[in-house]
């Protein structure tokens, strides 16, 4: 085993180049899920039934695939009806859709711990439909929501891994191109292992600080 | 029909209940209908990509049940495995002797912090180097063991913090009663709080083995062959290319089995909550988990002071 600190300054090109694809696909993903999501939540919610029905379906189906299956059928499929987009994009595309069914389930049960009185006495007191969402229901429903949303960026930041399987190169493969090219795959994995850990738990020291700007005294 | 967002509706909100149903019911159609067409028109759907997984005669449906025989192996075989380590960790994390809960605390962080992908590679390729070379080349001629100790490692640790959850979340009474009628910290652990404990995280072991059999599919990556996934690409190689068709009847096995548990542990909650009153800790993914574990700490800093 070669000392950890010469692997690293010899590879750190395909280690930044690795990192930077993941930090990339997680961010974008991300944000789309987050879309997605309030789109899912909302329809979740509504009182159209069909929208609520396809909702849970959309939910159902997305948490009970596995990323994996998902990845691959978009990416075999899609090439067959005319997908537009390269891997990256196709990575971005399904690992949003993806979490953005998880983000759906957090926001809903982020709205529906919202005591129904809140509601209830905004519409007593004449507000509109808008105005008792925007000004009473989301407001308190963020507040639970952040934690289960932060722990879904770092699970969504995890999940960028499965997409090595349509052949992006990310911190994973980058872990292990360098393992085959030192042939010592114990140090190039260590190396990848504790970048991620301090993704995940950089990420996870932020997302408490949100928490607690945001608390509020209940 | 009340809810935090909408009352029971009028006249003028039911019919733009039934407009805005209209509208999405089109929209929707209009989506599936334009993806069928593509498909159709790709001739995706031509009998010929289809027939053979309905034909028992040939070989496909039998290797589909193998494979789906193998996928189940393997998540209960690491499951077992996880479910063991895990219980040690967390009782190490909850020992009264400090190096034992530092060292059990640092595995746990370890291990739960970088893709469970990733130690399915490191069992798959580095952990052959590690041991000695009797072991290794088995693990390197049969993926099946890299997936299945890449798996148990990861989901030890979250087994762990499912496990420290459970125990702190009963009263602290349950433990004090324990020590006053002389009972010793692992009689006290072993009698009293880990019956109660497990029954209450039940379901959220019972949702982690969902997640589990999900990543079971990871082994595809590490060229496993006896289970969904691997029966899947040696279909798709061979033969007409259905490798479409394939994958998608997978998804559906796949959806079928994990459906199954995710229902299973929502199921056991709701009895739970009924015949013992509240009681079981939610977790139902990754994102609950990480809640769980921070109320353990929270619980534990609080009583620490």
């Amino acid at each position: 085993m070669r000392a950890i600190y010469d692997v690293i300054v010899e590879n750190q090109d395909l280690l930044v180049a690795g990192l930077r694809v993941t930090v990339i696909m997680a961010v974008c993903a991300y944000l789309l899920a987050f879309v997605t999501g309030n789109l899912i939540a909302a329809a979740r919610v509504s009182p159209v039934k069909v929208l609520e029905r396809f909702a849970a379906l959309y939910v159902s189906l997305f948490r009970n695939t596995p990323l994996i299956v998902l990845a691959i059928l978009v990416w075999v499929g899609g090439g067959r009806v005319g997908w537009p987009f390269g891997r990256l994009q196709t990575a971005i595309v399904v690992l949003g859709l993806y979490t953005g069914a998880y983000i759906a389930e957090s926001l809903r049960s982020g709205i529906n711990s919202v005591p129904v009185g809140q509601a209830e006495a905004a519409r007593a007191i004449g507000l509109p439909f808008l105005q008792v969402v925007g000004a009473i229901v989301l407001p308190q429903a963020i507040r639970t929501v952040i934690p289960p949303l932060g722990n879904l960026w770092i699970a969504n930041l995890k999940n960028t891994s499965v997409f090595m399987v349509i052949g992006i190169d990310e911190l994973t493969r980058s872990g292990r191109i360098i393992g085959s090219a030192l042939s010592d795959y114990v140090t190039a994995f260590a190396i990848v292992a504790l970048m991620y850990l301090v993704l995940v738990y950089g990420s996870a020291q932020v997302i408490n600080l949100l928490e607690r700007r945001l608390e509020i005294a209940r | 029909m009340s809810s935090v967002l909408t009352e029971p509706l009028g006249p003028r909100g039911l019919r733009r209940v039934r407009i805005a149903t209209i509208v999405a019911s089109l929209l929707l159609a209009v989506f599936i209908g334009w993806l069928l067409l593509r498909l159709l028109s790709e001739g995706q759907f031509s009998s010929g990509l289809w027939s053979q997984f309905w034909d028992f005669e040939s070989e496909w449906p039998q290797f589909l049940v193998t494979g789906m025989w193998g996928t189940i192996r393997v998540a209960v075989v690491a499951m077992i495995i996880a479910a063991t380590l895990g219980l040690v960790l967390a009782l190490g994390r909850l020992s009264r002797i400090a190096p034992v809960r530092w060292i059990s605390g640092l595995i746990v962080d370890v291990f739960r912090g970088p893709p469970v992908l990733l130690f399915i590679f490191f069992s798959w390729l580095a952990l052959p180097q590690l041991l000695p070379d009797a072991i290794g080349t088995q693990i390197s001629r049969e993926p099946l063991y890299a997936l299945v100790i890449g798996l148990a490692a990861y989901n030890m640790a979250v087994l762990a913090e499912i496990y420290r959850a459970g125990i702190l979340s009963l009263d602290r009474g349950q433990g004090e009663a324990g020590q006053t009628i002389g009972l010793t910290h692992s009689q006290n652990m072993r009698i009293i709080i880990l019956p109660q404990a497990l029954r209450r995280m039940i379901p959220a072991i019972v949702a982690q083995l969902a997640t589990l059999t999900k990543d079971t599919a990871l082994g595809y990556i590490v060229t496993v062959s006896a289970d969904l996934m691997g029966r899947a690409r040696s279909f798709a190689q061979g033969g007409p290319s259905n490798d479409l068709q394939t994958y998608f009847i997978v998804g559906v096995l796949y959806f079928i089995i994990v459906w199954t548990l995710t229902r299973g542990a929502r199921r056991l909650e709701v009895i739970q909550r009924q015949k013992f009153g509240g009681g079981a800790i939610k977790v139902q993914g990754e994102a609950d988990l990480d809640t769980v574990a921070e109320d353990a700490d929270e619980k534990t800093a609080s009583a620490k002071a």
